[in-house]
């Protein structure tokens, strides 16, 4: 039987319209995460650890402290530079004589070691740096400490603040969901009543609800995601050089919104049913 | 051969303050049989209806349907008894925004018939309360006696075993309904009228029963 409620169709459009904008937001705090991360990532990738060594270490030291280095946590490789090549890289980028010919070449040599991005943490550098400065053949050790703590800092405030907006707005869309379903279901309460008088089972009454919380959850998701797709689109002409959201963003957000549609017309169904 | 339809023993139902509202009610109905529950305003005629459709729990006794317990344990379920059953409230209780067609073909649509069985069925009820013409419009439109009118072809659409009425002392309902519902025992149903009063006018039906609630 058709609901032939003019109000539920309004109430059904008013619910979607509504779950859009939350939806959209969602995807908004998705995206501006996902491109914190990235950032953070690229960040990260560019970190090195250099080891500058005595000029009179021996092959053996710097065996040992090759074994030592390969050992440490996240650790991915390592370059040794010489100090001639050290001299001649930095002449290059200067592009002058620095120091009178057979002249004393102030330059160590070094161990560039990198680490896999998860690793290059301050803390991962700090204790490599605690297990590495008592080798003797190790002059010096060097890594961008003040700007990997502030960045670090920067970094995990915005990942929290970014967590919990988007767990409030995942809330708020269960809210929303749940609020327009609960009138829809309320303007349909006597209707059901009812039908549950005349023999329909819960099946009957619910499912039509929770076939409603479904739709809903769809378009929702569909129609947030499309503008979102649009703004994104309107913001790349504004050189905000953003990237739109991963497919596993974009599953999150339609996850997010069909489970909250459909929890939201159970609980509603219910309600109904009691 | 008579077969036992619906057996109440020594039904009590009790209000929130402990009162009593029905106490020792105690029948049985056979099919093509009627009873007449009668009774004045407040002697619990509704509340004995509720408890037999099982929207309300009765306090003490025992109800079956077909021999199946309403109440106890692996009792039959609330929708799979009212499927069985058809029944005229006292209120209308029309679905408002839907036809008359739809109302009155609402409590046979759970049945699980067919849609060609739910259209003929459904017509042939609106035929016998002349309501046919109106078929397509909107319940909103009827008057009160073609509500209560439509109320009874919701009962003949659907052709349950057990018809039970809780009528008003409205015209429509006494000399109307009564009389018809009465005709559907010479079929086979067992019905059970609800009412302040028995009908004069109905005819000698084939099993006749009055309960009287004080």
């Amino acid at each position: 039987m058709k609901t032939g409620f003019a109000s539920i169709t309004t109430g059904l459009v008013g619910v979607i319209l509504a779950s859009t904008v939350v939806v959209l937001l969602l995807g908004a705090g998705i995206l501006l995460q996902e491109n914190l991360h990235r950032q953070e990532q690229k960040f990260r990738a560019d970190l090195r650890l250099d080891l500058f060594l005595r000029d009179d270490t021996t092959p053996a030291e710097l065996r040992e402290l090759a074994d030592q280095v390969k050992s440490l946590t996240g650790y991915e490789s390592f370059e040794d530079q010489d100090k001639a090549e050290a001299y001649a890289r930095m002449q290059g980028t200067l592009g002058t004589q620095l120091l009178p010919a057979g002249g004393y070449n102030p330059f160590p040599n070094s161990l560039i070691v990198t680490f896999v991005p998860k690793a290059t943490t301050f803390q991962n550098f700090q204790s490599a740096e605690n297990r590495l400065k008592s080798i003797r053949c190790v002059e010096g050790i060097r890594y961008p400490k003040a700007s990997l703590m502030s960045q670090e800092n920067i970094y995990s405030f915005f990942g929290k603040a970014a967590i919990l907006l988007l767990l409030l707005v995942a809330a708020a869309l269960f809210l929303t969901m749940w609020l327009g379903v609960r009138r829809i279901a309320l303007a349909r309460k006597e209707e059901s009543r009812i039908l549950v008088l005349l023999g329909a089972n819960w099946k009957q009454i619910g499912l039509p609800l929770i076939g409603k919380g479904l739709t809903i959850g769809i378009a929702a998701a569909i129609a947030g995601l499309g503008l979102l797709y649009l703004f994104w689109h309107l913001s790349s002409r504004l050189s905000l050089q953003l990237s739109f959201i991963t497919g596993n963003g974009i599953a999150i957000v339609t996850a997010c919104s069909i489970v909250a549609g459909a929890i939201s017309a159970i609980v509603a169904v219910r309600s109904q049913l009691k | 051969m008579t077969d036992e339809l619906l057996r109440l023993e020594d039904i009590g139902c009790l209000n929130d303050r402990g009162l009593p509202l029905v106490e020792h009610v105690s029948f049985v109905l056979n099919t093509g049989a009627i009873l007449w529950v009668t009774g004045p305003a407040g002697s619990g005629k509704t509340t004995l209806l509720e408890v037999i459709i099982k929207e309300r729990r009765p306090d003490v006794g025992k109800l079956s349907f077909r021999g199946q317990p309403l109440w106890d344990r692996g009792s039959i379920k609330r929708s799979q008894l009212r499927r069985q059953i058809g029944v005229i409230f006292q209120e209308d209780y029309l679905l408002t925004g839907h036809t008359v067609f739809e109302n009155a073909a609402a409590a046979l649509q759970f049945t699980g018939c067919s849609l060609s069985v739910l259209r003929d069925q459904t017509y042939q009820a609106l035929a016998e309360v002349s309501l046919t013409a109106k078929a397509e419009q909107g319940v909103h439109l009827l008057s009160s006696s073609e509500k209560r009118l439509l109320s009874l072809a919701r009962v003949l659409a659907k052709m349950a075993p057990l018809v039970i009425a809780d009528l008003n002392t409205c015209e429509v309902d006494q000399k109307v309904i009564a009389p018809r519902l009465e005709t559907l025992a010479s079929y086979g149903c067992g019905v059970l009228i609800f009412s302040k009063q028995r009908s004069q006018t109905t005819p000698k039906a084939p099993v006749t029963a009055e309960l009287m609630l004080r």
